[in-house]
């Protein structure tokens, strides 16, 4: 059953030339699955919405609040009705709820606000408000990344000041604190339960939350930013927008069969072929492919003591591992043939190329070679890895690939809460099998490389190396950002073998033929309001 | 009798101050930082001790339990989860029936169905009657729910579309979810039913009422079942102990935000304050669950009722 797309007339006033523009600037991060037929009518030359739109995401996002605890599926929701200052893309800061920043001296930043934002009560936002918000985020201890930022106070209505406890040197040093604070009217705050009943200044406003079900939200008809101003991403080119929370991949793929839900990111690896042309839901259904942005890193324990220290043993492990295997084992994974993620700006194809780069080659004689010179004595090494099926496979190949070389290895998998905490104790593991990821190439080295991330002197994979971390650090800087850098970086670790990159997933959805494109923010995450969608 | 239930009732609160202190000391040593989780996957080890803080982790255990009693049991606050940010109870509340009309019509259709299904195969002991009474409850004991629950959305969902695949709204959206937790229950209560009866079929004062004649139907209903009841109401009763606690695994199938529900993602995100209350819930559900099956025994046996009455007689002859 097809759903009825909704013809009715909404009295925003979108102009056909201003939308039509806009969604044509927005085709640089738009994900253009299909050709957009523009022979037919569809939201961005019309000044209509699309009726409803139903996304299903795997999990509840839990607290609708400004200072949500940060389930994944919140990033899929929470952007629909909160805004912050300013948006991250492409390593920049987008201004969104302000005209920009003034850089009063190196630790001072003035932020000026538009004087006519308000929230879906209807409650203007002024600099108490921002001010307001960050203390909130601060007591409920949610202000992570937070280093740069010492203080943000009012200067006057629309003005507030930042001081930064640095000079602001690093790429995306500041996507923390200005990107991800939701400001909201200290009023609405106190007159509304907020984990439930959230308001914001988003083009959405939610209306119905069912925890552990659905959130189903309207656009705002009263949306703040003028139509000239409106940013690509804020736009609300439907009028219902629901969320069903579905757990079970099969019910995704029911869901969709039955035109239940329009768009979905969980579709298993085996039942994609359905929805693909000659498939039996193939009718009304559309599949777009793309690379995602993680990647499943294997990580041997470098810590003082272990026997995977030794980097004649990281050597002969790396070489006997077929990453091409293993990610056909996984599923919708493509091989990694460098330490990083395709998907980000920053990545550079040459490192795949690079001398001694054993994520690109399989060679079992060369893994032989490195065993002998190594100390190993057939001791049992302890994999530790997440519960997911996809990690358990990948991990059980890696597992017969080391046997085969005469590398013992057990399987730990645990489920993320016990994996996150017995990660940090050297004792509990060999080698973990883990996904990174962030904002950019370098953000996505931040959190295996940093010795300064866990508060021991270690990074993830237990090694305390100045001068992994002095490139590192060189290399997060606006002008140590280079290739030059990051590439002494990549072969520095290529050197030491302190990291395999073995797979990177490919992000996968399914979704009705009704959008004419879709829009991701930060390249990932859907916003199903700026999407275009056919009217006819 | 009124004895009884006020010892019954006393032993109730013990057992509940046994659970919260069980499930408090199990929670505390599972191992899994709940700040960890909290404090979300970029958090540096500051964060993490900050959000340790916050939680009130960063106490003893000592420190810790004695707060979880105080404000249980002298405050009455039962908490706010940490995930949903908002209280335990308000959640309880808004999820509790969803759970109930699933477990509570479920075991209505297991206990009638099941009933029946028992009280005509006893009778027809070796036939064939039997032997396709106890294989269709063979088939239902055997099926897994999930396999049963995924098979009815293909039929019911996929291929016919009648019924809704998953979430709430009106009737439909239970149907598919109640006969699913309904048919394990079925088997169970049509063997132990089918059991019970064979016990009683050749007790002398069976034969007795066939030989003075009674037609089957007395005989079965009025002689057999009431004497075979005793088994099958405490199997009632753990069935009725389970109705609150829902079934995790067809919420999760069917996507319904009920109890079952509730406490399986909190226990998987350490959310420990839902976990607790969850837990002393069930208990002090479970434990009213078990004194009214003791009552009903006493109603239905005689000779439990004459225990009752005789031990009262003999504290008033002192």
């Amino acid at each position: 059953m097809k759903r009825k797309i909704g013809l009715k007339k909404v009295s925003r006033g979108v102009s056909i030339v201003l939308t039509a523009g806009l969604v044509a600037g927005s085709l640089s991060f738009a994900a253009l699955a299909a050709e957009i037929d523009t022979s037919r009518t569809s939201t961005a030359n019309s000044d209509e919405r699309y009726e409803k739109v139903t996304v299903a995401i795997p999990s509840d996002p839990v607290d609708l609040g400004p200072t949500g605890y940060g389930d994944n599926s919140a990033q899929y929701t929470s952007k629909n009705y909160f805004e912050s200052l300013f948006d991250f893309r492409d390593n920049d800061y987008v201004p969104i709820m302000t005209t920009g920043y003034t850089e009063v001296d190196e630790l001072t930043w003035d932020v000026e606000l538009y004087d006519y934002i308000t929230d879906s009560d209807g409650n203007n936002i002024t600099a108490s408000d921002v001010v307001f918000s960050y203390q909130l985020l601060i007591d409920a201890g949610k202000a992570m990344k937070f280093d740069t930022f010492e203080s943000v106070e009012a200067v006057d209505d629309y003005t507030v000041r930042f001081h930064w406890t640095k000079a602001i040197d690093s790429v995306g040093e500041l996507e923390w604190p200005l990107c991800r604070v939701h400001i909201v009217s200290e009023q609405a705050y106190n007159d509304h339960a907020m984990a439930s009943d959230p308001v914001g200044t988003g083009p959405y406003v939610v209306t119905e939350y069912v925890a552990g079900a659905k959130i189903v939200m309207e656009a705002n008809d009263n949306y703040w930013q003028t139509d000239e101003l409106c940013d690509v991403e804020h736009l609300a080119n439907v009028q219902t927008l629901e969320y069903d929370i579905i757990s079970e991949t099969s019910q995704h793929v029911i869901a969709l069969s039955t035109d239940q839900i329009q768009y979905t990111e969980q579709v298993p690896s085996e039942n994609l072929a359905d929805f693909e042309e000659g498939g039996q839901y193939a009718d009304g259904h559309l599949v777009y492919e793309t690379q995602g942005s993680t990647v499943e890193v294997l990580f041997p324990n470098c810590y003082d003591g272990k026997i995977t220290a030794d980097v004649n043993l990281r050597m002969a492990i790396f070489y006997a591992i077929d990453n091409e295997a293993v990610a056909m084992v996984a599923g919708t994974y493509d091989a990694a043939k460098a330490f990083g993620t395709p998907f980000f700006s920053d990545y550079n194809e040459e490192w795949e190329s690079a001398e001694g780069n054993y994520m690109a080659v399989y060679d079992l004689d060369k893994a032989k070679e490195y065993l002998d010179q190594s100390s190993y004595n057939g001791e049992e090494l302890v994999l530790l890895c997440p519960t997911d099926e996809a990690s358990k496979s990948a991990c059980t190949m890696i597992q017969t690939m080391l046997l085969q070389v005469g590398i013992n290895v057990t399987i730990n998998s645990e489920d993320g809460t016990l994996l996150e905490t017995d990660m940090l104790d050297p004792a509990n593991w060999d080698l973990l099998y883990k996904d990174i990821g962030g904002g950019s190439q370098v953000g996505e080295w931040n959190r295996p490389m940093n010795n300064e991330e866990f508060g021991d002197g270690y990074n993830m994979a237990k090694i305390s190396d100045d001068t992994l971390q002095s490139y590192l650090l060189e290399c997060a800087t606006v002008e140590g950002h280079t290739e030059e850098n990051m590439t002494m970086l990549h072969d520095y670790i290529l050197e030491n073998a302190y990291y395999y990159a073995v797979c990177t997933p490919r992000m996968t959805a399914v979704y009705s033929d009704d959008f004419a494109s879709l829009v991701y923010r930060e390249s990932e995450f859907l916003r199903p309001g700026s999407c275009d969608y056919y009217l006819d | 009798m009124a004895r009884y239930i006020v010892n019954r009732l006393f032993w109730m609160i013990v057992i509940l101050l046994g659970t919260a202190f069980a499930i408090f000391t199990i929670l505390y040593f599972t191992p899994g930082d709940p700040a960890v989780v909290f404090a979300g996957g970029s958090a540096t080890a500051a964060d993490v001790e900050n959000m340790r803080h916050i939680l009130g982790l960063d106490k003893s255990y000592l420190q810790q339990l004695g707060e979880f009693f105080y404000n249980t049991f002298i405050k009455w606050d039962l908490g706010t989860s940490w995930a949903y940010n908002k209280p335990v109870v308000e959640e309880l509340v808004v999820r509790l029936p969803r759970t109930i009309i699933i477990g509570l019509a479920a075991m209505v259709l297991n206990l009638s169905s099941g009933l029946l299904m028992g009280i005509f195969a006893a009778p027809h002991e070796g036939k064939w009657q039997d032997s396709l009474t106890m294989g269709i409850a063979m088939v239902f004991i055997s099926a897994p729910d999930f396999w049963v629950a995924l098979m009815m959305i293909l039929l019911f969902s996929a291929k016919l579309n009648i019924l809704p695949a998953y979430g709430i709204g009106g009737p439909r959206y239970y149907v598919m979810p109640i006969l699913c937790a309904a048919l394990a229950g079925i088997a169970v209560n049509a063997r132990q039913t089918r059991a019970s009866m064979l016990g009683v079929f050749r007790e002398d004062y069976i034969t007795t009422a066939r030989a003075k004649g009674q037609v089957e139907k007395k005989v079965v209903y009025g002689h057999m079942l009431p004497n075979a009841l005793m088994p099958i109401i405490t199997s009632i009763g753990n069935g009725f102990s389970k109705i609150v606690a829902g079934t995790p695994v067809i919420e999760s199938v069917f996507s319904i935000p009920g109890v079952g529900l509730y406490l399986l993602t909190s226990i998987n995100s350490r959310d420990y304050p839902v976990v607790r209350i969850c837990v002393l819930f069930f208990a002090v559900f479970t434990a009213i669950s078990m004194l009214l099956v003791d009552l009903t025994y006493a109603f239905v046996d005689p000779r439990i009722k004459a225990q009752y009455s005789g031990s009262r007689k003999k504290v008033g002859k002192k």
